[in-house]
């Protein structure tokens, strides 16, 4: 399963894909539509809170896996 | 006569006895059971991580929002990069929409059954048996008639031997094996889920004014 997310392009409504897990380590991604010339990152307050939901939840998520295994 | 055994015993006696609706019916409870377990989870998670809690009981719940910065280049109309290169704006989203989330739920259910019915009935009871009987005769007889005599000698013996063997024996081997897979994975997203997601998601895109009537 991929792990590529995507959201609506603010300016163009085209399709922005990026990666959570990346997003939340300060990168930016770019809109897929090449006249776009959008990218859209974390603000840097929201790096932090982001980061610890995300791997909060891979962490729970693992357990949840695991434990059925 | 040999004596009668058990007999062989017919295989749907051997598989009629056994407990088919526990064996397979309840590995599928508990997976479905799980099933139900990881949901909830989920969803109390999501709901205690996402959104901040409601004031009152039964009263909506507001996302937890991040802060996303929406960088775009400038461009000149001849080409050439402007000065600022780009401009950047913030906008507001919930952080339910950057979560890389997949349903878990238990996706394989696999049960092997495996039962060994080996009944096997042989007769081979020995019993030994054996009798002689020996019976001897014998007869002399001289007859004389003037110059003629004759004498006869005879002798008679009878033997009768018998014997029999019969063996008996038994065997019966029974051997089952009960094996149950689970396998939990990830699931694309309920519709509903997606359905919240793209909500918010359409939320941020720009509100476009109306331009104003002219009078």
């Amino acid at each position: 399963m991929s792990n590529s997310q995507q959201i609506h392009c603010p300016h163009c409504q085209s399709v922005i894909y990026f990666e959570a897990k990346l997003l939340i380590t300060g990168m930016s991604f770019n809109c897929s539509n090449p006249d776009c010339l959008t990218s859209i990152s974390l603000s840097q307050q929201s790096l932090e809170p982001a980061k610890e939901l995300i791997e909060n939840y891979e962490t729970k998520k693992q357990n949840i896996l695991q434990l059925s295994h | 006569m040999p004596e009668q055994g058990p007999g062989l015993l017919s295989m749907a006696q051997q598989f009629s006895g056994l407990p088919m609706k526990s064996l397979i019916g309840a590995p599928l409870n508990a997976a479905a059971e799980a099933n139900a377990m990881m949901g909830k989870a989920q969803t109390q998670y999501l709901l205690s991580t996402c959104f901040h809690e409601p004031a009152s009981e039964g009263a909506p719940r507001s996302p937890i929002m991040i802060t996303m910065n929406i960088t775009r280049s400038l461009i000149k109309a001849n080409g050439e990069k402007a000065s600022p290169d780009s401009v950047t704006t913030t906008m507001n989203l919930p952080i339910l929409t950057i979560l890389p989330l997949n349903s878990l739920a238990v996706d394989d259910v696999s049960v092997d059954f495996e039962m060994e019915v080996k009944s096997s009935f042989s007769n081979d009871k020995e019993t030994s048996q054996e009798s002689e009987v020996v019976a001897e005769a014998g007869f002399e007889a001289k007859i004389g008639y003037g110059c003629f005599s004759a004498e006869v000698h005879g002798s008679v013996k009878s033997t009768t031997k018998s014997a029999s063997s019969d063996k008996s024996h038994y065997e019966k081997s029974n051997s089952a094996k009960y094996t149950v897979h689970v396998h939990a994975g990830q699931l694309p997203l309920p519709q509903g889920v997606t359905t919240i997601i793209d909500a918010y998601s359409k939320a941020i895109e720009p509100i476009i004014l109306k331009a104003e009537p002219t009078t």
